[in-house]
């Protein structure tokens, strides 16, 4: 399978986000960046494997609200071709394991366990990797192994990035009860707005919230604390140091 | 109380006895204590064992002298780079990616200088390109030739090890003089290289690279054809291109199986697009075959750092006042570049923050040696030795 019917199907499991085929690639490293849901993950896994892609890597990312996996997918017998796949998961969440697509999955979803607490269903050995067996904490979260002082300055940043960002809902909100005004005052043309800033490729799924930007999933998810999708535009503007 | 520390007290007067090791350290219980009824019985391997390079433990389970079955364990230099990474600035880092990889340590310290470089638009003027790729490919070098000592004496050669570590202390020795250490560089910052090279250092670099063209020919004499090294190596360990796609190795273990990937050509970097050189690669998948692919590396190493003195460009080598805060655009941003062992990247995601949210680091061994367990399973325990010896692995950089 090539590439160009890798993306008509991966399409199909895209929740939001869009795929967005290499406009940033000189910076960003890859090539194409969009959201799954961690049901699709095997069927993503058995996709990228019938098109001859290999599991590059597995990351594991502690948003302090909930976890997210950056599941990496790239093309090596060729041109590069790198795809990165963000999941996010809640604490009582789970994720299937895709060990029996990838045998790389399988250090990585330990290694996800291990240092992230990620719960990986169906793996075959799902025990610490790095470290000892009776460990009882995942040292990569954010909330662990960090002194209190570093625990602090952490605690502050979240308080005024949370504020920003309720700032920032609040105003759309008012700025949406005032467009609806003027629409009831003068019944504007049928067709809706269309977002110039949305890529040539959107997913499936509209975005739930249509008053919010389109916003980069990945930056959504650095800056924003609240659920992906949310405009974070106000956390931008958070100037801790 | 947990169900082990509940049995290990039960064996607390007992500290010498297997069951007890076997609480304490981990080690499954069958392991020690019971063999299976099919007449197969366990055999753990290292982690202080001389062949297994560093603290790896291979848990074995064999049939005579066949191995069923293999587990490799690992994390016992597990230093948590990653956690470090995200309570500092980025630059406070730096000196932390040698550490990974202690053989290829330039290439560490490069790789992440460049993927902060380029998710943050910073400028690196061309001299300080060159440079880097020169030290990288010297630094490749010694590695490679480190390797092939260690390997060499796992199969139970002496002789070319220390002939392998006179040569890497002569490069040791030109690197020194350039960056200031000999293992664990941080000679590249964000913009640019520390210091110039030394006015003598062309002279001497290429002294130095005629000497180790001699040394590769003696080597070729020394060992490539000898026969006890040939019936070693020659048709042992075949890792299939399935193996290598499905576990997503790379390095000279790919390119030995027929996967001609090598970063350096497929995602080129610093001064690598203007530098000619080839990607050695091999089908057989065999230990002779990675024993060659890094050999005729070298040869291409050697020709990098040729073509870097001869183009090697004037002006600045780093910005005039070092970076220590970088501006940092929210996002994720992934940067690869070759080791000497494979893909080695840097995944960085980036908020407003002076200091990196999370940095996770894609080491090469780290994939080739999760491949293991399905390489090594029907061969010999004795070629265990060279297999595990031949993909090269370095076990700080895969516990990190």
């Amino acid at each position: 399978m090539k590439a160009e019917a890798l993306e008509p199907a991966l399409r199909a499991l895209v929740i939001r986000g869009s795929l967005r085929p290499g406009e940033e690639r000189e910076r960003r490293g890859f090539d194409v960046e969009a959201e799954v849901s961690p049901q699709g993950i095997v069927a993503v896994a058995n996709l990228f494997f019938g098109a001859g892609y290999a599991l590059e890597c597995i990351t594991a990312v502690d948003q302090e609200d909930f976890r997210e996996l950056w599941y990496q997918f790239n093309f090596m017998g060729g041109a590069p071709h790198r795809h990165l796949l963000r999941m996010q998961l809640d604490d009582s969440e789970q994720v299937p394991s895709i060990t029996h697509v990838y045998g790389s999955a399988d250090w990585f979803e330990r290694e996800a366990f291990d240092m992230m607490g990620i719960q990986v269903q169906g793996h075959p050995n799902l025990k610490r990797l790095l470290l000892p067996e009776d460990s009882d904490f995942h040292p990569l979260r954010r909330d662990q192994c960090i002194d209190d002082e570093l625990r602090e300055t952490r605690a502050a940043r979240r308080k005024k990035r949370l504020a920003a960002i309720e700032k920032a809902r609040a105003k759309a909100e008012a700025a949406a009860a005032e467009a609806e005004a003027a629409t009831e005052e003068a019944p504007s043309p049928v067709e809706p707005p269309t977002n110039d800033a949305a890529p040539a490729l959107s997913a499936t799924e509209a975005p739930t919230d249509d008053s919010a930007p389109a916003v980069h999933p990945a930056e959504a998810a650095t800056n924003d604390d609240a659920p992906a999708g949310k405009p974070a535009e106000a956390a931008l503007s958070d100037e801790d140091s | 109380m947990s169900e082990t520390s509940r049995k290990l007290a039960a064996y607390e007067d007992h500290p010498r006895t297997p069951e007890y090791a076997a609480l304490r350290f981990g080690m499954l219980e069958p392991h020690v204590t019971e063999a299976p009824d099919d007449g197969t019985y366990y055999l753990n391997m290292g982690p202080h064992h001389p062949s297994t390079h560093g603290v790896l433990r291979l848990v074995l389970r064999l049939d005579g002298e066949k191995v069923v079955e293999c587990e490799p364990v690992i994390g016992y230099s597990h230093r948590g780079h990653e956690k470090m990474a995200e309570r500092g600035l980025y630059s406070q880092f730096l000196p932390n990616p040698s550490r990974m990889d202690y053989l290829g340590g330039m290439i560490y310290n490069v790789g992440y200088c460049q993927a902060v470089e380029r998710a943050f638009d910073i400028e690196v003027p061309e001299r300080a390109l060159y440079i880097r790729t020169l030290v990288s490919e010297f630094n490749r070098v010694t590695s490679h030739l480190l390797w092939f000592g260690a390997f060499l004496m796992d199969l139970g050669a002496f002789t070319p090890f220390l002939l392998a570590f006179q040569d890497r202390e002569n490069i040791l020795d030109l690197l020194d003089s350039v960056t200031g250490s000999r293992l664990t560089y941080c000679y590249a910052y964000f913009g640019g290289v520390t210091w110039d090279l030394p006015d003598d250092f062309d002279g001497k670099a290429r002294a130095l690279i005629a000497q180790q063209r001699e040394s590769f020919t003696t080597y070729h004499k020394l060992v490539t054809g000898n026969t006890i090294f040939r019936k070693r190596t020659d048709g042992v360990g075949i890792i299939t291109p399935e193996i290598v796609h499905t576990y997503a190795m790379s390095g000279p273990t790919a390119r030995a199986s027929g996967i001609s990937y090598d970063v350096r050509r497929a995602e080129p970097y610093g001064a690598y697009p203007g530098i000619d050189f080839e990607v050695p690669t091999r089908t057989e998948g065999d230990c002779l075959a990675r024993y060659l692919v890094r050999f005729d590396e070298m040869e291409q190493s050697l020709r990098i750092v040729e073509q870097c003195l001869d183009k090697m460009p004037g002006g600045a080598f780093g910005p005039a006042k070092p970076m220590i805060r970088v501006k940092a655009k929210p996002g994720t941003y992934y940067h690869t570049v070759e080791s000497p062992r494979g893909q080695l990247g840097f995944f960085i995601m980036a908020d407003k923050n002076p200091e990196p949210w999370r940095i996770k680091a894609r080491t090469p061994s780290f994939c080739n040696l999760n491949a293991m367990a399905k390489v090594l399973e029907g061969t010999m325990i004795a070629d265990t030795i060279a297999i595990l010896g031949s993909i090269d692995v370095v076990m700080p950089e895969i516990d990190r």
